[in-house]
């Protein structure tokens, strides 16, 4: 076999994708990466997303090592078919296949300057990802001669002290979240020759979810964040309860980010126990933890980011009958579920317990997210009134997903839900975001509130909670 | 859930993709079973000279196109009408029988390729 028992079911929803299949999968495998970023901390997310895409060697060159080892552990647990290493930047003897520069503005400038005056030696692809405080850039070169962006025109935003310890504020740890995510999947791109490279710079702003690959400025503009990185934001924060629904592809960055990010108090439902295929999205997972409930897995995880988080644990399945009581505990709702019958009740309930939710989903390689908060805007039965047939819309089990696209979506869903935990706007309350991840596209669709929505229009006729199951196709007529 | 030999197939999937100069496509599968399908035959002289498939679907439906295109290949027309669904899982060495109604389904695409030349040669 191509790649061994193990190996096909860790990697099952890479390879039912044409576009990898087997071979692609094995070229992963078989890949060289070198990643150069400020510490192990800063490059976490993209150091796990790759491993769980399979990358096989990653060797890093870290301006500061401490800290690493923890990290590197937490890569080889979640894959032992990885191997990964620090080392100087001056005893690299093989050349890599790709190369990863992620950091802020004046290490990024510094380091893709170092790799471009050094073109003959390593010719390969560089991506380029700059971290800023709920802002980034995303950038690949494919040869020494590509012009690069001055990335040092993007300010440094400082580390603050505000929460009682150095540490990075919440949106640079998103900023370095989301490029790690987007970076794994450009990585893959390039090296399967899958869609488009990303040759103009990708620009996000999360504060204010604006995403554009033409800046005529060729600089991001910082976004105005009021007061957000303040002793009041911490406060906010930790006093907030956040449940998650759903430990998998999306509620592993989502559970990931709001832990950094400092929330007191999340909920994590789950009635599932960790299966190899899982890994090769859900970072929260790891292969030594195989076989036990996933609420345990993520508590395990999660207390390995934050030691004070106390994560409060369902071992068991979102229901009519439990829905109400577990979501009135919580000020705010993330949905990481992987069904469609079950986001109906979810919508349903959290209308009823008036709590807004974050709806996100993913399937190969595209993603959508928006924020469902009904007294303002609309909610998932006004952008999709029915719940379709069995089949007729196809699950990631059935059609595969490429795994740091739910990366993307789930550090979003985070930045959603700091962003409404302490009263600041959201876009996403009236529109709905298209991720292209083919073409690194980031589309904003207007919606609206439906006045003749069943659950929340003038005329509602859900007024409590039901059976929510596929439409059989024998029962139509 | 799969074995071996279905695991070999879906992993490291024979004649997948396109043929540009087939002369009969069949499709099988629809939206509502979450399997699709296609299957591209160039025939020459009543043989089945090349085959290619396009699968979206389960690792069971790859590996079930896999294998029946890999039957049926260098087969006579005749020969490929009479390859079945339950002979292709059999040579698959078995299929979970959750999977034998929607997945196992490659054969139908095959026997309406030949169809399609059969038609387009009238």
């Amino acid at each position: 076999m191509i790649l061994s028992r193990e190996q096909i079911n860790r990697y099952m929803r890479h390879i039912i994708m044409p576009d990898i299949s087997g071979p692609g999968q094995k070229k992963l495998l078989e890949t060289n990466m070198l990643v150069l970023s400020e510490s192990a901390e800063v490059s976490q997310v993209l150091l796990l997303y790759l491993a769980a895409s399979g990358i096989g060697r990653i060797d890093c060159c870290f301006t500061h090592n401490s800290g690493c080892e923890k990290v590197f552990e937490a890569v080889r647990d979640l894959n032992p078919d990885v191997q990964i290493s620090s080392l100087n930047c001056a005893d690299l003897s093989d050349a890599p296949h790709i190369c990863i520069i992620l950091g802020n503005a004046g290490y990024t400038d510094l380091m893709s300057k170092t790799i471009q005056s050094q073109g003959q030696k390593y010719p390969m692809p560089v991506i380029a990802a700059v971290t800023g405080n709920w802002s980034g850039v995303l950038q690949t070169m494919q040869s020494a001669c590509s012009p690069n962006p001055d990335f040092n025109t993007f300010g440094n935003p400082t580390e603050g002290t505000v929460y009682g310890r150095h540490t990075a504020p919440p949106g640079l740890i998103l900023s370095r979240s989301v490029l790690g995510a987007l970076a794994a999947v450009e990585a893959v791109k390039v090296r399967l020759s899958i869609g488009k490279v990303l040759e103009k710079p990708l620009y996000f702003d999360l504060w204010n979810s604006s995403f554009t690959q033409e800046n005529e400025n060729n600089k991001l503009e910082a976004p105005c964040l009021k007061d957000f990185d303040s002793v009041s934001t911490y406060n906010k924060l930790k006093a907030s309860k956040v449940l998650i629904v759903g430990c998998g592809g999306l509620g592993s960055p989502a559970a990931l980010g709001l832990a950094a990010s400092g929330i007191g108090t999340i909920g994590l439902i789950d009635y599932d126990t960790v299966d190899i295929s899982n890994l090769n999205r859900q970072i929260m997972h790891s292969t030594s933890r195989l076989g036990i409930p996933k609420t345990k897995s993520a508590e395990v995880f999660l207390k390995g980011i934050n030691p004070a988080i106390k994560p409060v644990l369902y071992n068991e399945a979102l229901t009519r009958e439990n829905a109400l009581d577990i979501i009135r505990d919580y000020d705010l709702v993330i949905d990481g579920l992987d069904n469609l019958p079950a986001r109906y009740l979810l919508n349903d309930a959290c209308y009823f317990a008036e709590k807004p939710f974050i709806e996100a989903g993913v399937l190969a390689f595209h993603g959508l997210l928006t924020v469902v908060s009904p007294v303002e805007g609309h909610c998932y039965r006004c952008i999709f009134p029915e719940i379709p047939e069995n089949g007729s819309v196809p699950s990631c089990s059935e059609t595969g997903v490429l795994g740091p696209v739910p990366g993307v979506m789930g550090f979003m869903q985070a930045a959603e839900a700091l962003k409404l935990l302490t009263e600041n706007p959201s876009r996403l309350k009236d529109s709905i975001l298209i991720f292209d991840s083919l073409a690194m596209e980031f589309d904003l669709v207007e919606s609206y509130k439906n006045a003749n929505c069943e659950l929340c229009g003038e005329n509602p006729a859900i007024k409590e909670l039901q059976d929510y199951s596929f439409v059989c196709n024998d029962k139509k007529e | 859930m799969y074995n071996d030999t279905v695991l070999d197939h879906l992993s490291n999937p024979r004649n997948a993709g396109d043929l540009p100069a087939a002369n009969g496509t069949g499709a099988t599968g629809n939206p509502k079973d979450g399997d699709k399908i296609t299957i591209y035959i160039k025939v020459a002289g009543n043989v089945i000279e090349d085959i290619r498939f396009k699968t979206f679907g389960c690792g069971a439906a790859i590996a079930a196109s896999s294998m029946a295109t890999e039957m049926a290949k260098g087969k006579t027309l005749e020969e490929a009408l009479s390859i079945t669904n339950e002979a292709v899982a059999a040579a698959l060495g078995g299929l979970p029988e959750q999977k034998l109604l929607c997945s196992n389904i490659a054969a139908t695409a095959l026997h309406n390729a030949v169809k399609d030349y059969l038609q387009r040669n009238d």
